[in-house]
């Protein structure tokens, strides 16, 4: 076993100074805060994805991604009826607003509520396929569950 | 004719009664037609456009219900193709869920369906069966009581969706088996059901039907080009805790747009309401006709026998 972890140990180190020398390759481009995210909130669901976030801004507007949050105008016309350009939030996080448990409780008798009209905000999980998946079609970005996951045991 | 029960006395008794029956079983009927449903009832809204086809939610029921295991991988392709005698799939007593595929000429890409049992609001299932093995619950779910089930399978028959599936292995303990909405497990404690969890695009959302077809509504209303103008679950059969969102004609996708739009029972609630009437005023009826008859009868009798008596006086 350990001549084992022996023979892994460079190896990883090898990785992770492959991932470090990249990552430290795009400091420099335009955001913030960090240009590699573990997505890591889903954690007991799924091992955490590494998100390269500096190689998605050069692909997309921050807006396709982020709404209104970040002070652009939003794309998506539906939200750009009320959320206009300087509309930006205090977080930026997705977790913010697309919660982990999108069907708790409380979360189910807010919706009740008939003058409310954010009522189908998806949760996390729901909001990183639907957005990732749907633009990596369009653009021809990996769509493979392992392309993105790490292979469950 | 004096007597207690005069002819016309009894017809004017009779007719008031019929009217009374009639008059009883009318409002009885318009109030259970006007059910809607338990208030805060949940359901799930399936929006078609989502599905990706990956078959989780089959991974989550099989695992939560603890059924065998599928004869290939939850991640096997092959199971999209058409049976032997060109069918898709359907629940069985190994699967409560099933997603199928679909090639329409409406879409460039392969449309995917989940199926399950829709729990109806008012369920053919629980109707037809005559121990009472199905409860609708307040929460929404059609539950079922393999305890008192006899093994008749006319819930079989009576489903608009051909979902209950008997499971042939064991038939001397008689057991339907078919999706129950996670009930015992997750749907009294408020949680959703383990397929609605799983789903990674959340083509599946879990919330009081109420709430479900508000945002049913509001995603076509502000995607006019990505739905159909139509949420089918929310009149067929009477309405269902499950609704469907699709962006080509649902008929395209499997769903039957024959069922009708109001609950299986009423077909027959008109002929049951008179099964009493029947068992109770008619024994009345004919045997009050029956004495009326024979009692003429007998008075006629008694006349002419009378009447020979007096003669045969005269006569002496």
């Amino acid at each position: 076993m350990n001549k084992r972890h022996d023979h892994l140990f460079p190896g990883m180190l090898m990785l992770l100074g492959i991932v470090f020398i990249l990552t430290a390759a795009r400091t420099g481009s335009a955001t913030d805060p960090s240009d590699y995210l573990d997505l890591d909130r889903l954690g007991d669901r799924y091992g955490e994805v590494a998100f390269d976030h500096a190689l998605h801004a050069d692909y997309a507007a921050c807006s396709e991604c982020h709404h209104h949050t970040t002070g652009e105008a939003p794309s998506d016309p539906v939200c750009a009826a009320c959320h206009q350009a300087g509309d930006e939030a205090e977080s930026v996080s997705c977790a913010t607003c697309h919660p982990v448990q999108p069907f708790a409780v409380e979360l189910i008798e807010q919706k009740a509520n008939s003058t409310r009209y954010h009522i189908d905000i998806v949760g996390l999980q729901g909001a990183y396929h639907l957005n990732c998946l749907s633009c990596h079609e369009a653009i021809g970005g990996p769509t493979g569950c392992t392309d993105c996951h790490q292979s469950q045991p | 004719m004096n007597g207690p029960l005069s002819r016309r006395n009894f017809l004017r008794t009779g007719l008031a009664t019929f009217c009374a029956t009639l008059i009883g079983t009318h409002a009885e009927k318009t109030a259970a037609r006007d059910f809607e449903g338990y208030h805060q009832s949940k359901g799930v809204l399936v929006d078609l456009t989502r599905c990706i086809g990956c078959r989780s939610c089959e991974a989550a029921c099989n695992k939560e219900q603890g059924l065998p295991p599928p004869e290939t991988g939850f991640d096997d392709p092959s199971v999209f193709q058409l049976d032997e005698h060109g069918q898709p799939r359907r629940p069985d007593d190994r699967a409560y869920t099933v997603v199928n595929r679909y090639e329409t000429e409406f879409a460039d890409h392969p449309l995917f369906r989940k199926i399950q049992c829709n729990h109806c609001l008012e369920p053919a299932c629980l109707t037809a069966c005559f121990v009472n093995a199905y409860t609708k619950t307040p929460e929404g779910a059609v539950i079922y009581d393999a305890d008192v089930c006899v093994g008749c399978r006319t819930c079989m028959i009576a489903c608009p969706f051909s979902i209950p599936a008997f499971k042939y292995s064991s038939a001397f303990e008689p057991r339907i088996m078919k999706c129950i909405f996670c009930y015992d497990t997750r749907l009294v404690n408020g949680l959703p059901p383990a397929c609605v969890e799983a789903c990674p695009t959340e083509a599946l959302t879990f919330g009081e039907r109420e709430t479900l077809l508000r945002i049913g509504r509001k995603r076509i209303r502000e995607r006019p080009n990505r739905y159909v103008d139509h949420v089918y679950g929310e009149h067929e059969a009477g309405g269902t805790a499950w609704l469907y969102l699709s962006g080509v004609p649902h008929d395209e996708v499997g769903f039957d747009m024959d069922v009708p739009k109001q609950p299986i029972i009423t077909y027959v609630k008109d002929f049951l309401a008179i099964v009493p009437m029947v068992l109770t005023i008619w024994p009345a009826l004919f045997a009050g006709f029956h004495l009326l008859a024979s009692r003429e009868q007998k008075t006629i009798e008694t006349n002419h026998a009378s009447q020979e008596d007096s003669h045969e006086s005269t006569g002496q």
